[in-house]
């Protein structure tokens, strides 16, 4: 569900432009050392200690089946409210400015083809010359894929 | 929402109430006179104020109940109630009614009290004097002239009920939600950590600045230690239930038993407590069925006819000791013995070679209960290996200490938390990982040695842990790192899992580490190689490994855990030996049954001889001969100023003693040796005793035959 107006946080991630409800963003928090959670879906970047509270940071390129670059050298992490899910955040390359947008100017996407991805999708839209797409902060725990993945050969 | 607060607030209020009034009824059988009265106005109170706050409330029945109950009270603090124990029974329930209305609130109203009430009522007609007036507003009011206390008194007022919300008690605790204090434990936390990452950073200037810093410090300290303190509870508030746990039991039993609480004031983290108070039950259940014997046989014995149970709590370290103690009859070592030969949890001439102690502990194993007559108390089935595994499974320990005759000390001891644990911090590939101390057994150096290393056995990598065969995970390649061949060292750890034993090959070992727990994320909890995570000193995060779910990871079983089993069901041939030490660290053994006894000696007791070295004993002059005398290839070591002569059982005629720098103890060892390659004269061979590579004496060298061996 769309609101009339609603302020978005944008980020930049493979060089796309997305966003987020501005009111499902916690705060935008400089890289911190991570942890890389072995046997976790691939989505998982990995687990972070700010300020006391572990964080799961999720990979976002992962989950819509970009290009895997490895974060930018000054990525930063979007961590979002409670509403979203328990203490969780992203990796973006870069912050966005905050846009205050108009549900008018939503075309809404066509479906996807990729069902997982799709999910996460709430519209896409322009912004001067750009797409902008708008992501649902909270649907990204649900959509992670808990089918294990094996890494490596066991022997 | 204002309504629900309010009842909230009742409820808990009433909650403290209600356990005290349990605590008191069960104290009340045993005085009498003036601290009778004492106690009776204690409950007068606390039920009277309930009563008052229900009415206020608009709890109706839940002010019935209090309000006959106060006057059953009433008239014993006038004397017109004699108290007995069918009194006492009857109040226990009325609390337990209230403790069930209170306990939900909404429905209380609608609940049926009828029965509770006519039972009340019944117990007041017995005595014709008086009959209960029905509750009226105003009653509570009549009541307040006697009830007011001389001053001093550490009581409230008793028009409390009125002021619920401003009751004196609230002025000196808070409620805050645990959430709440588990959230201001981690930012204490974080702050010592942020205090330690600046403190190595900061170079002061000056004193002042050095002050300063140093002031930060101890301040940051202090949060800390106070922040946990609010997990801390005191025992007794597990205690308090007890007395009347053993007021029951002892009734049902035709017993008389008095329970003694000593350190009921020592703080334990809430988490242990909640997890304590069944395994803590039942030990009590069990000393005050098994443990205290019949008043009749009690007198036979020439003790007094009422037992005691005592329930102590320590505190001591960083442990926590509770202790239950009974004065009954002890356990008898003969007859567990017996049952566990019977049960087939012991063999015939493994019994034989046990201690009293060691027999005694054979009641935790599992299936078995000594208890002639299967009680409806305890022997339902539940055994003491469930209390064992319980309290282990709060990283504490059981131990039993009985004398025949005399009584039964179980001994508890506990971890302070529950949230932090002793953890060994290990790498595997590129991960840092926490193993639980608790979960490990043994740490084996893999150094590619004979005795070291892993073998193949079908598809699965197996180690050879003395004559254990136990199934072995590379923790790395579990984890998915890349497999990486290096000759570098690496070590096994031994741990607790998959219902058995399990070798997780690591590849480091760093530090010991306190950590405290946190569940691991949500999104995360299918992972169930991992029981968490935690924040390190480091402030990097790190996962916390749960053996059980890396054993399912690793497919071991119950089917391989059979093959680890197999060669354990087998009574191992054992043998009982005497260990030593030379003095320069390397273990022997010697069997205990090629031993006459031991002597200890000093320097002075010492005479020498053409060079020979004797020592005088009742039973005639012993020639003192050293290690290096009957074994070939051991370093020379001087006769120790103070040591030990082993004197053997068979003599050849000449009185041959030999010399133990060091005594270690004695212990079950195979039968069954590895050789030592090359042989060496004297030694019979070798094997692993306590955990220490150990050299079995030939018991020939004790005859002198293989003299001049070197």
């Amino acid at each position: 569900m769309t609101a009339t107006s609603q302020h978005v946080c944008t980020f930049r991630l493979d060089g796309h432009l997305y966003g987020f409800d501005l009111a499902m963003v916690r705060e935008v928090h400089p890289p911190a050392p991570w942890v890389v959670v072995p046997k976790a879906p691939p989505e998982v970047h990995g687990l972070v200690n700010l300020r006391g509270r572990i964080h799961l940071i999720l990979d976002l390129r992962q989950m819509l089946n970009l290009k895997s670059l490895a974060p930018s050298a000054d990525h930063l992490f979007i961590l979002f409210r409670e509403v979203a899910g328990e203490s969780f955040g992203i990796v973006v390359d870069a912050i966005g400015e905050i846009l205050s947008i108009d549900g008018k100017d939503l075309e809404w996407k066509e479906t996807e083809r990729n069902p997982k991805s799709s999910k996460l999708i709430d519209g896409v839209l322009t912004h001067g010359e750009e797409i902008l797409t708008l992501l649902r902060a909270n649907a990204l725990l649900g959509a992670l894929s808990h089918n294990r993945v094996k890494q490596g050969a066991g022997s | 929402m204002e309504d629900a607060a309010l009842f909230e607030e009742f409820r808990i209020e009433a909650q403290e109430h209600l356990t005290r009034v349990a605590d008191g009824l069960v104290r009340l059988e045993r005085c009498e006179g003036a601290v009778l009265i004492e106690e009776v106005n204690g409950l007068f109170r606390a039920l009277h104020s309930i009563k008052g706050s229900a009415g206020f409330l608009g709890l109706r029945n839940v002010e019935l109940v209090a309000h006959a109950a106060e006057t059953l009270l009433d008239r014993v603090r006038k004397g017109q109630q004699q108290v007995s124990t069918s009194l006492i029974d009857l109040l226990l329930q009325v609390n337990d009614r209230l403790i069930a209305l209170v306990e939900d609130l909404e429905a209380s109203n609608s609940a049926d009290v009828s029965s509770i009430l006519d039972r009340l009522k019944q117990a007041l007609e017995s005595n014709p004097s008086a009959i209960p007036e029905a509750p009226k507003p105003e009653s509570t009011h009549q009541a307040l002239p006697t009830l007011i206390q001389p001053a001093g008194q550490d009581e409230k007022d008793p028009g409390s009920h009125h002021h619920l919300l401003l009751d004196p008690d609230r002025g000196r605790t808070i409620r805050i939600p645990v959430a709440v204090a588990d959230r201001l434990m981690t930012l204490a936390s974080e702050l010592v950590l942020v205090r330690n990452q600046a403190l190595k950073r900061l170079e002061p200037r000056d004193a002042a600045e050095r002050e300063l810093v140093q002031r930060l410090s101890t301040v940051t300290s202090d949060i800390q230690r106070t922040v946990t303190s609010t997990r801390m509870q005191p025992v007794g508030t597990l205690f308090q239930r007890f007395p009347r746990v053993v007021r029951e039991i002892s009734r049902q039993l035709g017993k008389t038993i008095d329970l003694v609480l000593q350190g009921t004031e020592v703080e334990l983290d809430k988490g242990v407590i909640e997890r304590l108070a069944d395994p803590l039950t039942h030990l009590i259940r069990n000393a005050c069925d098994h443990g205290i014997e019949s008043p009749a046989a009690r007198l036979k014995a020439g003790k007094q006819a009422m037992g005691t149970v005592k329930l102590i709590a320590l505190h001591e370290g960083s442990l926590i000791h509770v202790i239950v103690e009974d004065d009954g009859g002890g356990i008898d070592p003969a007859k567990v013995g017996r049952k566990a030969v019977e049960r087939g949890l012991l063999a015939e001439d493994e019994r034989a070679s046990m201690t009293a102690s060691r027999l005694q502990s054979l009641i935790l194993r599992p299936g078995f209960s000594t208890a002639e007559v299967v009680t409806d108390l305890s022997g339902r089935g539940v055994g003491l290996d469930v209390v064992q595994s319980n309290i282990e499974a709060i990283g504490g320990s059981l131990q039993i200490e009985s004398e025949l005759g005399q009584g039964t000390k179980f001994h508890l001891r506990l971890p302070l938390t529950l949230a932090i644990i002793p953890c060994l911090v290990v790498e595997a590939g590129e991960h840092r990982l926490c193993v639980p101390q608790r979960d490990i057994k043994e740490l084996v150096l893999l150094d590619g040695t004979a005795k070291a290393r892993l073998e193949m056995g079908h598809d699965r990598q197996v180690f050879r842990l003395r004559d254990q065969l136990i199934p072995v995970v590379a923790l790395a390649e579990l984890l998915g790192s890349p497999v990486v061949e290096s000759d570098a060292p690496r070590f096994l750890a031994v741990v607790r899992g998959g219902s058995g034993c399990l070798g997780l090959v690591i590849d480091a070992i760093r530090n010991p580490e306190e950590i405290v727990v946190k569940p691991l994320h949500a999104a995360l909890e299918s992972l169930d190689i991992f029981a968490g995570s935690t924040v390190m000193g480091d402030g990097q995060v790190s996962l916390i490994l749960d053996m059980e779910g890396v054993a399912r990871e690793a497919g071991i079983g119950h089917a391989s855990a059979a093959v680890v089993a197999q060669p354990l069901a087998k009574v191992e041939e054992v043998t009982l030996v005497l260990l030593f030490e030379d003095g320069a660290g390397a273990r022997y053994a010697i069997p205990l049954d090629a031993i006459r006894r031991v002597v200890r000696f000093k320097a002075a007791d010492v005479q020498y001889v053409t060079g020979r070295a004797g020592i005088r004993l009742p039973d005639g002059i012993w020639t003192m001969r050293r290690l290096e005398d009957v074994v070939a290839g051991v370093a020379p070591v001087p006769i120790p100023d103070a040591g030990y002569l082993l004197l053997p059982k068979a003599t050849s005629g000449d009185l041959l003693g030999l010399v133990l720098a060091e005594l270690i103890d004695t212990a079950l060892a195979p039968k069954v040796l590895q050789p030592v390659i090359p042989a060496q004269v004297g030694v019979m061979g070798v094997a692993e005793v306590c955990d220490k590579l150990t050299l079995f004496l030939d018991p020939a060298v004790l005859l002198g035959s293989v003299e001049g061996g070197r």
